[in-house]
């Protein structure tokens, strides 16, 4: 894989700033990351770092509500934003002539957001629509939200970003005020420029743009010290579903261990493709599950192991579970074999060039690793990292992970 | 000082023209269409074959199934070891059904190109429909069936197509019916497969680190043994339009939301007005800016996301706005929908409201063309459904030609206010007092069965 090659810098107020040049096609990627995200949420207040994502396109000193999204896209460009539990994104990409107007925009809600009581209410309905959307009329919809409710036991990871609809009802604008100022200053920040430009006049831009905005008073950050999940907890749901399933979750590291490179390779040994081994076996083979799906998602701080399994009809759930539970045993005592290690590599090597394949996609992964590695330049050790994993590292990395407690949820049919 | 009050005034824009493409014909009369694009060492062939669910006739779900069966076997290779083979190399062997047309796709990484290309090949020369692999995936699509009928969106879109093309193959509901899947026969997917695939009603497109010449050679070397067939043309009739508006509940258990389906049929995709349409349409509903997610996202706060489309097919289209909105509102919801519509068949567009759109539409189609296998797709768009080869050339010019009496003209000829259809799967019993004011109403359950209640 080619390198991926940038500049960086600070502005004087803290503003990470990074630049790539990519001049194939005459378009700019912007990328700016705020470094809070529901982890940094008051537990009465679950769902606010999302809302206050909403309240950011509500208006800023001198842009109105809903004229982020129309000077973006009357220029050609599309946007969005995204919150996790760590962070929260804001991202457009726009011809390259349009550089500034991005940076205008961003830099006018960063310094001086607007938002009215009669906006705040309208997005608190939009919220709450997305929650029956994607939660609570979906099937299934709950089962990360019960699944991080157990998996954890006072790290705020307990919840997930979406939020409790009751918390939703209960916040207010002091709240924005609050949280604005505290979490969107330009020293928890970092801005990514990728596409057609000339990282000098990029740099002047920004300057211009966003050095006035003043620097922001420190905050205190939660803390990775969450007690260990050792029991098996066990729970039992009924929904509006048709067919059954087993979801489980594994307390893991975080997205700077090495075992997360580990456990990555591990998630696709397990269900990526046809010829993984839960698709092999549960789906293919013995027809116990509809469907599987297991991925590894290490965060900044202890992240989880999901598994998925939808069941086939007329099976039942402590069958699957069973099935499931002896292919992992197998994996544990017995690894993987050199030949399948050299598979799931392939296989994430595809998928790092397909990561790498737009100038937003990018812009996005530089600023992952320099808001959660401190290093932009680990976007180009991705590959190298699993290269390096071991049959022995496998077997090491499932003994250690799963063979102390998780969660387990049992969801029925009404 | 900084002035802050305005927008910045852009650079000169540069400007990029729709990318140059390769074709080639094999010996037997296969067309090759290659897109070199060398920034990532990757490729991306895919065969489009031009027969879907549409050609299926009395043997429902044949084409899902005869697809879905290709990388399930071949004359040399079980399913197991198709699957080992391909994702030892990290590729993606793929092959799906449409309605229009039927795809089988490869995504490989170009150092492990040759190895790729023989199973690609393999599957689509060779399939041999093993029975185990039949009911394998039988059962997994009864299964998939029943687990969509947990879905109000699933439920929605099924009734809706269903309403609007009633007799017509499109009206076919995606996942099939449980008769459909348990019935059809190892007779009727291998016929369906081996009387539609052929070089002479297919095509190839390839896309990434490739050289022309090269991979033209490769394929003509594994394909030129392909024969080519006689194909059979079968002509439908289009359904009628409603004379009065329809209201369609569909009973969803436990529902919070109400799934809105509304609209009736629409346009093919070779129209000769489609691009008013898509402009039209995009004032409406096509986009975060549209008229109907200003008003019922950002005004009202009756739903997280409002889009409307013409979706357009091959033979025929259809008109959708479809949106999610909780329960108590869906009346109120559908008023305003109705309300935008109408206020967009009668009254002014503003000139910047639709050089917004134009402008939004052209400088994503940009956007869009970073990616190799867009600038395929759009390709094979034009070769499937029959679209000059200058299509995309003077996309941008066709968008920018569009004027505000073509807009208002697109409206009324292909937006009908009298016989829209409204569907509304969710929570039926407590909604279906405040949708009756919107046309005759009937009350189905999840199987699409009328409910008498």
């Amino acid at each position: 894989m080619k390198p991926i090659e940038f500049v960086e810098f600070d502005l004087s107020n803290g503003l990470h700033c990074i630049v790539h040049e990519n001049h194939d096609t005459p378009i700019v990627a912007l990328n700016l990351w705020y470094h809070v995200g529901s982890k940094n949420e008051h537990p009465e207040r679950t769902g606010f770092a999302h809302l206050f994502e909403h309240l950011m396109f509500q208006g800023s000193r001198h842009v109105g509500k809903t004229e982020h999204f129309s000077y973006i896209q009357k220029a050609g460009g599309n946007l969005n934003g995204t919150t996790n539990e760590d962070r929260t994104n804001y991202f457009e990409t726009l011809p390259a002539s349009e550089l500034k107007l991005g940076l205008w925009l961003e830099s006018d809600r960063m310094m001086s957001l607007d938002v009215s009581a009669e906006n705040f209410e309208n997005q608190r309905q939009v919220v709450k629509e997305e929650r029956r959307l994607r939660y609570d009329n979906a099937p299934y919809g709950t089962v990360y939200e019960h699944l991080h409710k157990h998996a954890y036991i006072k790290h705020p990871y307990r919840w997930t970003t979406i939020g409790s609809m009751e918390h939703l009802d209960n916040a207010t604008l002091d709240d924005v005020q609050n949280f604005y100022k505290t979490f969107y200053a330009p020293n928890n920040a970092t801005l990514v420029i990728a596409g057609d430009v000339n990282p000098d006049k990029a740099r002047e831009a920004v300057e211009k743009y966003f050095g006035e905005i003043p620097r922001g008073a420190s905050f205190e950050r939660p803390i990775d010290d969450d007690l260990p999940l050792v029991d098996e907890i066990r729970q039992t749901i009924y929904d509006n579903v048709q067919l059954g399933g087993v979801f489980m979750a594994y307390r893991i590291c975080n997205v700077k261990s090495p075992d997360a490179d580990t456990l990555g390779l591990i998630s696709r040994v397990l269900s990526d493709g046809r010829s993984s081994r839960i698709y092999k076996t549960l789906v293919h083979e013995k027809r116990l599950a509809q469907s599987v799906n297991i991925f590894s998602a290490p965060a900044e701080h202890q992240g989880l192991f999901f598994v998925n399994l939808i069941a086939a009809q007329g099976v039942s759930l402590d069958t699957l579970e069973k099935a499931f539970d002896e292919e992992l045993h197998q994996l544990i005592t017995s690894g993987v074999s050199e030949e399948e290690l050299q598979k799931v590599k392939n296989a994430n090597e595809v998928a790092l060039l397909r990561g790498f394949s737009t100038v937003m996609s990018v812009a996005d992964n530089l600023a992952y690793f320099h808001t959660f590695f401190g290093n932009a330049g680990e976007i180009n050790q991705e590959l190298q990292k699993a290269e390096r994993v071991t049959t022995d590292e496998i077997r090491r990395v499932a003994e250690r992970y799963f063979t102390s407690g998780r969660v387990v949820l049992h969801w029925l049919p009404k | 000082m900084l002035d802050r009050s305005k927008p910045p005034i852009p650079d000169a824009a540069a400007t990029l023209p729709f990318p140059t493409w390769q074709t080639a014909m094999l010996s037997n009369g296969l067309k090759i269409i290659v897109y070199e694009h060398h920034q990532t060492p990757m490729a991306t062939l895919r065969l489009y074959v031009k027969a879907g669910s549409a050609n299926e006739g009395a043997a429902q779900k044949a084409a899902s199934f005869a697809f879905a069966l290709l990388t399930q076997g071949t004359a040399s290779r079980t399913a197991d070891q198709i699957a080992d083979e391909t994702e030892f190399l990290g590729a993606d062997l793929s092959a799906g059904a449409g309605i229009d047309h039927s795809t089988v796709s490869l995504s490989i990484m170009t150092k492990f190109l040759d190895k790729g290309l023989d199973l690609f090949a393999d599957v689509i020369l060779q399939p041999s429909f093993p029975d185990k692999e039949i009911e394998f995936v039988r059962r997994q699509s009864l299964n998939r069936l029943k687990f969509s009928k947990a879905d109000a969106v699933r439920l929605g879109t099924d009734a809706f197509l269903k309403a609007v093309y009633q007799s017509h193959p499109y009206a076919q509901p995606p996942l099939g019916t449980e008769p459909s899947l348990k019935n059809l026969t190892r007779l009727q997917l291998e016929t369906f497969y081996f009387s539609n695939a052929a070089p002479n009603n297919a095509f190839i497109t390839v896309a990434g680190d490739v050289d022309t010449a090269d991979i033209v050679k490769k394929l003509e070397q594994r394909f030129s043994t392909w024969p080519p067939k006689p194909l059979e043309t079968t002509h439908f009739e289009p359904p009628l339009p409603y004379e009065e508006p329809q209201v369609i509940l569909i009973q969803k258990d436990g529902a919070v939301q109400s799934s809105l389906h509304i609209g009736h049929l629409g346009v093919p995709r070779a129209h000769p007005d489609y691009i008013k349409i898509y402009v039209m349409n995009m004032i409406l509903g096509g986009y975060f800016g549209s008229r109907l997610n200003l008003n019922l996202r950002e005004k009202q706060g009756f739903t997280y996301s409002i889009r409307s489309a013409f979706e357009a097919k091959k033979l025929l289209g259809d008109f959708s706005i479809s949106a999610q909105v909780r329960t108590d509102v869906t009346a109120d919801a559908v008023k305003e929908i109705v309300r935008e519509v109408r206020r967009l068949i009668q009254d002014d567009i503003m000139p910047d409201e639709l050089q917004a759109v134009k402008n939004y539409i052209s400088g994503n189609f940009v956007i869009q063309n970073e990616q190799p296998d867009a600038i395929a797709g759009r390709i094979a768009t034009m070769e499937l459904y029959g679209l000059p080869p200058s299509y995309f050339d003077s996309y941008r010019d066709a968008i920018n030609a569009v004027s505000l009496a073509d807009v208002r003209d697109a409206a009324n000829a292909y937006i009908h206010l009298g016989n829209l259809l409204f569907v509304a799967s969710g929570n039926a019993l407590s909604i279906r007092k405040s949708m009756a004011e919107f046309g005759e109403t009937s009350i189905l359950d999840a199987d699409g069965n009328e409910l008498t209640i």
